[in-house]
């Protein structure tokens, strides 16, 4: 997910347009498979429900999904992956959120020297912790900001990869037939962006989001090269595709009326990530460029314009593992900063710290990651505490804190502090 | 073809045997170097299933896993894969130890979808909780050691006769990655499987007991039917229970990989 993700307004997602060839392909492939290999089911349940902090006085997330999911042996050869989600949310928006998705689908053939998956899948590209930038295929649910699980939160998309491996070399090619962008909060949501920053008395028009037909001349495509030099693991890619996030583009249309066109623009994005180990710790690096990035200016009428300029984002950082626990740091810099004063997205310099501890046979796990604008002053900080218990059953307590300058990324949030609760089964 | 080929597996066996209890004991380092012949067979896929036990004697989890190795001229890789509980399905470990300094160490975790490397000179930490570590699933990294002979005698718990061999970590490097200052083997004469090993934490003092039992031939190398981990300084301990073994059958590099580790 690269920080332009996060420059949102109160629109949601595109709509999912599942492709019907792949899905043909799929399933024929899947009835090949079903007289093939040992079968396995899976399932996990979670109830997650969120009080808010001392300014509010209410339920804010009645978070409820059940999981399930059913797959092949894995290994060489064939497999194939299912895993479906029912999820119903009732407090995070206006109006409850019921969502039945197909979150895995993927046929997968793997050989010693190729591997080829088609299906609904992800892709997890970068190696940060809570911002990788690399993560550019799968676009993410920011209902609930960046305080989702990172993993539960990216969706996946419907797409096709081929790997080729040589040596300690891999170079994958990836296509996404299906367009998808980032879910973002509804109007008058908890974490609605737009609620925060419009001026008093302005009217916002949304317009229909124009997004690209679905012909092959718009799909989405990239490749990425895995390798190593000495110690050093290494990986380049290159993505042709759609903005996660699609682009405001602002017209005044009354004394007090805003209309917003939001459009998704074709982006080339060009990434480069690396790793190594010294001594006990391990260096982490990420940066991304594109040449096609808009970026947010306030016109000689003090209104809100997009215009096209190139960003890079870079990230490094470091992780320490001592006797259970990691500990980490980590530096980004977002270069799409905005000079629209009402505009709050994570631009510039940030700085992240992460400290996990775990007791009891790694069953008892605190984790405390802490972010803040070295600029701007506002911060995130969000605490667990997991127990997880007879190798099924896990309870965790969380608290997320944002504060600080309320121009800022997370100080935009500051009176959103919560505390949440949640259980899970997993079978 | 076929006789002439359960010939020279017949020999191996009987070979490996008797070398192993008529070897003349020159000085430690060959008896580990012999001893480590014997352990590493070229590909090996063993199916554990690990209880971890309290002080009081408790089993409070028992988990599965399968452990895939490969070995060649440059390199051993290791993966390790959960099977069970569910919280820990799928988590995986592969190490790469290609001979020049810390081993390369992966962790996958399936709730994150995402590999984190580790730095290798962290192998004292605790492996999933239990009481091993990342280094205690190593071979004895011969060059980075010093060896000694303390004797023979009896293999102590285990019926047979035993070398006694000390370990001290020779370089600077392994001094500086290795949670323990001392490492006292008990090779089994019969078989130069290591069948007890004693492990001495930083403060000088004994600080786990690790016993193999039940060590018998599969495809012509000793093996043991069970492993125990047992930490003196808090009575806990972990037993690895070995019910599935197959050596030098073939493992495709795939099964050592990133690649599967993920899967």
């Amino acid at each position: 997910m690269y920080p332009s993700a996060f420059c949102g307004n109160e629109v949601r997602a595109f709509g999912t347009r599942n492709p019907r060839l792949l899905l043909i392909a799929i399933l024929a492939l899947t009835a090949e498979l079903c007289t093939a290999g040992e079968w396995s089911g899976k399932a996990v349940f979670r109830s997650g429900a969120g009080l808010a902090g001392p300014n509010e006085s209410h339920r804010v997330l009645n978070d409820n999904l059940l999981e399930l999911g059913w797959e092949t042996t894995r290994g060489l050869g064939w497999s194939l992956e299912t895993r479906a989600r029912l999820r119903y949310e009732d407090e995070l928006e206006r109006d409850p959120f019921r969502d039945f998705s197909i979150r895995q689908l993927v046929v997968s053939r793997e050989t010693p020297d190729w591997s080829i998956s088609l299906g609904k899948q992800d892709f997890v590209w970068g190696k940060m912790d809570a911002f990788p930038l690399l993560d550019v295929v799968n676009p993410r649910d920011v209902r609930e900001f960046v305080l989702d699980d990172e993993a539960r939160s990216r969706i996946p998309v419907w797409a096709g990869s081929a790997t080729y491996y040589w040596n300690s070399q891999s170079l994958q090619l990836v296509v996404v037939p299906d367009m998808e962008t980032n879910r973002l909060p509804d109007p008058g949501g908890r974490f609605d962006l737009a609620a925060t920053r419009l001026p008093a008395g302005v009217e916002l028009r949304i317009n229909t989001p124009n997004q690209p037909e679905n012909y092959p001349k718009n799909w989405e495509a990239g490749v990425k090269w895995t390798g190593r030099a000495g110690p050093w693991e290494l990986s380049s890619l290159v993505y042709h595709g759609w903005s996660n996030q699609p682009v405001y583009f602002t017209e005044v249309t009354g004394p007090t009326t805003l209309s917003v066109s939001p459009t998704s623009v074709r982006q080339t994005l060009i990434g480069v990530c690396a790793d190594v180990p010294y001594g006990s710790v391990v260096w982490r690096f990420e940066a991304l460029h594109t040449q096609d990035g808009y970026r947010s200016f306030t016109d000689n009428a003090g209104l809100p314009e997009q215009r096209k300029q190139s960003e890079t984002h870079v990230a490094f950082g470091m992780d320490w593992t001592p006797q259970n626990m990691l500990a980490g740091w980590q530096v980004f810099q977002f270069e799409n900063e905005g000079e629209a004063a009402n505009l709050a997205t994570p631009s510039g310099s940030y700085a992240s710290a992460v400290l996990e501890k775990y007791w009891l046979q790694r069953q008892l796990k605190l984790r405390v990651f802490g972010m803040s604008a070295l600029k701007k002053n506002d911060y995130l900080l969000t605490t667990e505490l997991h127990y997880q218990f007879r190798g099924r059953y896990e309870f965790t307590i969380a608290g997320d804190w944002m504060g600080g300058n309320s121009s800022g990324f997370f100080g935009q949030f500051d009176d959103r502090d919560r505390l949440t609760v949640s259980f899970s089964i997993k079978l | 073809m076929k006789q002439p080929l359960l010939f020279v597996i017949l020999l191996t066996v009987v070979a490996h045997g008797y070398t192993a209890e008529k070897m003349p004991v020159e000085d430690a380092k060959t008896l580990m170097q012999h001893s480590d012949q014997q352990l590493k067979s070229k590909t090996e896929i063993i199916h554990y299933t690990m209880d971890i036990i309290s002080a009081d004697g408790k089993v409070e989890q028992t988990r599965k896993f399968v452990t895939y190795s490969n070995r060649n001229e440059t390199e051993e890789r290791t993966l390790q894969k959960f099977e069970s509980p569910p919280v820990y399905e799928g988590t995986g470990l592969l190490i790469v130890d290609d001979n020049i300094g810390q081993n390369d160490i992966w962790l996958y975790l399936p709730s994150s979808r995402r590999i984190r490397r580790i730095a290798g000179q962290e192998k004292s930490n605790q492996y999933m909780g239990t009481e091993y570590t990342y280094e205690d699933f190593e071979d004895y990294q011969i060059s980075e050691y010093d060896f000694q002979l303390a004797g023979s005698g009896s293999c102590d718990a285990v019926s047979g006769e035993c070398h006694k061999v000390i370990a001290i970590p020779a370089t600077k490097t392994e001094k500086q990655a290795s949670g323990y200052t001392k490492q006292i083997y008990w090779i089994e004469k019969k078989s130069l499987y290591p069948v007890r090993l004693e492990l001495y934490g930083k403060n000088g003092e004994i600080a786990k007991v690790e016993t193999a039992t039940g060590i018998h031939q599969v495809s012509g190398y000793w093996r043991p039917e069970q492993q125990a981990m047992f930490n003196k300084r808090n009575g806990r301990s972990a037993v690895l229970k070995i019910t599935g073994d197959k050596i030098n059958e073939p493992v495709e590099e795939f099964y050592v990989s990133k690649r599967f580790l993920r899967q």
